[in-house]
């Protein structure tokens, strides 16, 4: 079959590799219809994430068809279309027994790596590096599903793969930020990042009571997405100080509620960027921390900063004293898709939301090279490149 | 021993160790590994409690067996994870590089296992204490090399499983050199029993091993 393969720093090149087959018996192989780029891709791409191996498939956000079940499978069968989320539960282990999902015990084949690094691992993600467990993405004809019962969502009767798609992975993920505000009556939330994530966060804000969201980027079409679609306030970071805008937005108070939609390659403006980009290209820290730094200061005091961007190392001048005395709650994680897939389709379902739009271009999967081009360089208002596969 | 009473040095191999093995991790390839190993060693070195080996005389901390303790919790009943941990095909299952268990009568176990200079074979005493809830193995005393250890179970807080804590101690020969070599291979060590714990977890959680051992990628091209 064809593949979007990683063989190193900004080198992906579509190759010919083995189908993948079932490997253990809750295992499904899946037919992609759709394949969606995602952020955390492009760290991956730039380098910042470590133990990638040249050859692994890359890709996690996907919808597709069922064309094999192991013999353990129970809830699919072949010709089911579904939507996978993008890091793998076993369903089994205390973390999935308490909607912990990507704190999965057991579904990381490289946990002991991983342990070393965080103390802790965490669960197995599709096409994200082998410290995430080495497993094959989706940006491929077929893809292997693992513990297909609890990571598959059937598609509801009426919507579209495109509509469903981004319940995979960054429809949950916004709307986890979002619901990790914990939002009552009349909050203001800021969410920096306009990407696929950002988009998400702000709908989902909405969608759980929020009164006002501000969002923060500097691609215009992005922020153009955010007033339109998402009905938010917006901010260049380019043009303004966000900090002072956001206080003159809030009657000094700051927004209760920061959401992180960026992670460890935020841009910066001025010495701050020049004094994170060195240590980082000297390896003296590895995440470039802007983002949380403002959204620290900026945040009301017992607000919450709730980091849905990834980081993957160490970050340098945090700033605890701010984080300390403002009693700020500090919420985290990678997403638990499994915890709210239903919740969001019955969003999509009922018309509250149709994420579709954010789907700005479709391409075949012979072009993924340029596919992630035009989604690195943020060319031409894309906000998500998906594969036709 | 003088210089681990200093405990701004043991933080420092804490943070240091840790930065090391992060930073192994984003090299990647056999350097990046050995990094990660080195640094987790480190890591480890500094963040275990030195008190105790520092009230030791020098003689008898470099006679000492080194020890290397890994733990795990598994929701499981204690009766279901001893009845699995007293079945030698299970262990061999999941222990890293052993590859067989036979059980010769008399508490004796034959135990065979893959190293890099091939495989080796020893036999142990094994003792079952379902009522202390405490299974230990110790070599024969007629040996070649001496390895002992044992796996504690106690229940998990909160109905939480079983909480196991596995202790393997080893003698390596060759005096101090050997032990200076001993404590590097703690790390391999301590990532090999702590998989095969993983492992264990996964067989008594899911029944099956989660793995990615013949999954399609580039390397593999056709
Ligand atoms: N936690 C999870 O489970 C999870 C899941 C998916 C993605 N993510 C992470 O979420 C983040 C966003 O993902 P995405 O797909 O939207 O990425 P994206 O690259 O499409 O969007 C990131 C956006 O951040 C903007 N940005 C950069 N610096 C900024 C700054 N200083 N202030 C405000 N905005 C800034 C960029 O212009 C860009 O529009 C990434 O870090 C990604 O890895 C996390
Ligand atoms: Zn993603
Ligand atoms: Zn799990």
């Amino acid at each position: 079959m064809k593949a979007l393969c990683w063989n190193g720093v900004n080198d992906l090149r579509v190759e010919h590799v083995p189908d993948p087959k079932i490997l253990n018996q809750t295992d499904a192989v899946i037919k992609v219809s759709l394949s969606s780029v995602c952020g955390s891709d492009l760290h991956l791409i730039d380098g910042y994430v470590p133990t990638m191996r040249a050859g692994d498939i890359i890709g996690h956000e996907f919808a597709g068809e069922v064309v094999e079940t192991g013999r353990e499978v129970e809830r699919f069968k072949k010709g089911d279309r579904v939507i996978v989320i993008s890091i793998i539960g076993c369903g089994e282990c205390w973390f999935c027994h308490n909607d912990l999902w990507s704190m999965c015990d057991n579904s990381n084949p490289h946990r002991p790596l991983a342990d070393a690094a965080y103390g802790h691992g965490g669960a197995g993600i599709f096409g994200y590096s082998h410290a995430f467990g080495g497993y094959a993405g989706s940006h491929a004809e077929y893809v292997r599903v693992p513990f297909v019962d609890h990571g598959a969502f059937a598609i509801p009767e009426g919507l579209s793969d495109e509509q469903a798609l981004f319940v995979s992975d960054a429809f949950p993920t916004g709307y986890m930020a979002a619901d990790m505000c914990d939002i009552r009556r009349g909050d203001v939330v800021a969410v920096w990042g306009c990407g696929g994530v950002g988009q998400m966060a702000i709908r989902s804000a909405y969608l759980l009571g929020a009164e006002r969201v501000i969002a923060i980027d500097s691609v215009p079409e992005r922020l153009r997405m955010a007033e339109d679609k998402g009905k938010a306030e917006v901010i260049n970071f380019k043009e303004t100080s966000v900090h002072d805008e956001l206080m003159a937005r809030t009657g000094g108070r700051g927004p209760d509620h920061c959401i992180d939609a960026v992670g460890m390659e935020a841009d910066e403006t001025g010495v701050e960027y020049w004094y994170d980009r060195a240590k980082q290209a000297a390896r003296l820290e590895t995440d470039r921390p802007y983002v949380l730094r403002e959204a620290i200061q900026a945040c009301r005091k017992g607000g919450t900063v709730s980091v849905i961007g990834v980081y993957g190392g160490f970050i340098d001048k945090f700033p605890m004293g701010a984080l300390m005395n403002k009693g700020l709650i500090l919420r985290t994680g990678q997403q638990h898709g499994q915890r709210y897939a239903q919740r969001l389709f019955r969003h999509i379902v009922e018309g509250d939301i149709d994420p579709t739009y954010m789907m700005t271009h479709v391409l075949p999967l012979d072009e993924g090279v340029r596919g992630y081009e035009i989604f690195k360089k943020k060319a031409d208002g894309c906000v998500r490149s998906v594969f036709r596969c | 021993m003088q210089s681990s009473s200093n405990s701004g040095l043991d933080i420092g191999l804490v943070v240091g160790g840790g930065a090391v093995a992060i930073l192994g991790l984003r090299r990647g390839g056999p350097l990046g590994l050995a990094m990660t190993a080195l640094g987790a060693g480190a890591a480890a070195y500094g963040a275990r409690n030195t008190a105790v080996a520092r009230q030791l005389p020098v003689r008898r901390a470099l006679e000492a067996p080194i020890e290397v303790t890994r733990a795990v919790t598994v929701e499981r009943s204690f009766e279901e994870v001893w009845r699995f941990w007293c079945e030698p095909s299970n262990l061999s299952q999941v222990l890293p590089r052993v590859t067989h268990i036979e059980e010769l009568g008399g508490d004796v176990w034959r135990w065979t296992a893959d190293f890099p200079g091939g495989e080796r074979e020893w036999e142990t005493d094994v003792a079952r204490d379902q009522a202390q809830r405490i299974f230990s193995w110790n070599t024969r005393p007629d040996s070649r090399f001496m390895t002992s250890g044992f796996a504690r179970f106690a229940d998990a807080p909160g109905g939480r499983g079983t909480e196991i804590v596995l202790r393997l101690n080893y003698r390596p020969p060759f005096g101090p050199i050997g032990k200076a070599a001993g404590w590097f291979a703690k790390t391999p060590i301590g990532l090999e029993m702590a998989a095969g714990l993983s492992r264990l977890k996964q067989m008594l959680e899911l029944g099956e091993i989660a793995t990615i051992q013949g999954q399609p990628s580039g390397r593999s091209a056709t």
